[in-house]
């Protein structure tokens, strides 16, 4: 549906736009953020505490769904108190799940190997504005703040969980997606 | 294997009824029609998805697989409009392809 990608790098998450004004803002903005980097504030290096991310083949360098079934779950997250999983997944068409946010669309990041990205969607879990989808799917959605935004190249990071209901495992299908946006999300919050 | 037939038939029927009224609230998505597009005796089956996107029409038909799961019917229409969401939950058309299998 989207352009997807031949480069199967891992990446850092990515924008799904390119803000408009979005370099006037940076160059209004850079002296407070050097105020705010020279003071020890630097936002770039204050990831969100992934409080309830773990991530169950971190160790694996590589794809850790390289080969395996779409529904292997290869990490947990938790959202007051309910752990929900990070399936495999698979690529676009119908892409969702671990490979689906690794590498469709440019990859958006990657939620097992990069501990900053799996940090985003343990917060967005727990600190997103929480809406309805459909049925049993939820979206989170978190704005950040000018300096983080500038870090990130990206004003929102959103989450789309199936919550409900559960596979014969008993579990759900769990987080769908992952994703930053640049500007304000058109269904927000 | 008469009785995994049966079950497959049943499972593409019993998913496709479970599609119908589905919706997406407070979005600009309108699912008009959800339909079986193979033999009922086939799966994974092939479902067409008619829809709008702020008023433009839009066709998505893919054949639906692995990806559903060997779990309930409730789950894999879940998983796959959960799916179809976050393709379309950011466009504000359909995409071209979309468009033109609508015409």
């Amino acid at each position: 549906m989207r352009n997807s990608h031949d480069d199967l790098r891992p990446t850092r998450p990515r924008a799904r736009a390119l803000p408009p004004g979005w370099l006037v803002a940076a160059v209004a903005l850079a002296p407070l953020l050097l105020a705010s980097c020279t003071d020890g504030g630097n936002a770039c290096d204050k990831a969100p505490v992934g409080v309830g991310a773990v991530a169950t083949d971190v160790q694996a360098a590589g794809d850790p769904c390289a080969g395996k079934p779409v529904d292997r779950i290869v990490a947990w997250f938790t959202r007051q108190g309910v752990r929900y999983p990070l399936r495999c997944g698979r690529r676009d068409p119908r892409g969702f799940g671990y490979v689906h946010i690794r590498y469709d669309e440019g990859g958006h990041g990657d939620p097992v190997n990069d501990p900053a990205c799996r940090a985003e969607v343990a917060n967005a879990l727990e600190q997103g504005i929480e809406h309805l989808a459909s049925g049993g799917t939820w979206r989170y959605t978190v704005k950040f703040d000018d300096a983080k935004a500038i870090c990130v190249n990206a004003r929102y990071f959103r989450v789309v969980l199936a919550r409900s209901p559960n596979q014969p495992d008993g579990h759900p299908a769990g987080i769908i997606t992952a994703l930053h946006y640049a500007n304000q999300p058109d269904q927000y919050p | 294997m008469a009785q995994a037939a049966r079950s497959d038939i049943d499972r593409a029927g019993e998913l496709v009824a479970a599609l119908q009224g589905w919706e997406f609230p407070k979005s600009h998505i309108v699912l008009d029609e959800i339909s079986l597009r193979s033999p009922a005796d086939a799966w994974p089956p092939r479902i067409r998805i008619d829809y709008r996107i702020r008023g433009q029409r839009g066709r998505w038909e893919e054949e639906w697989g692995t990806e559903l799961g060997d779990g309930s019917v409730e789950y894999a229409a879940n998983l796959m409009m959960a799916i179809v969401y976050i393709h379309l939950m950011d466009l504000t058309a359909p995409p071209l392809e979309h468009v033109t299998a609508a015409i």
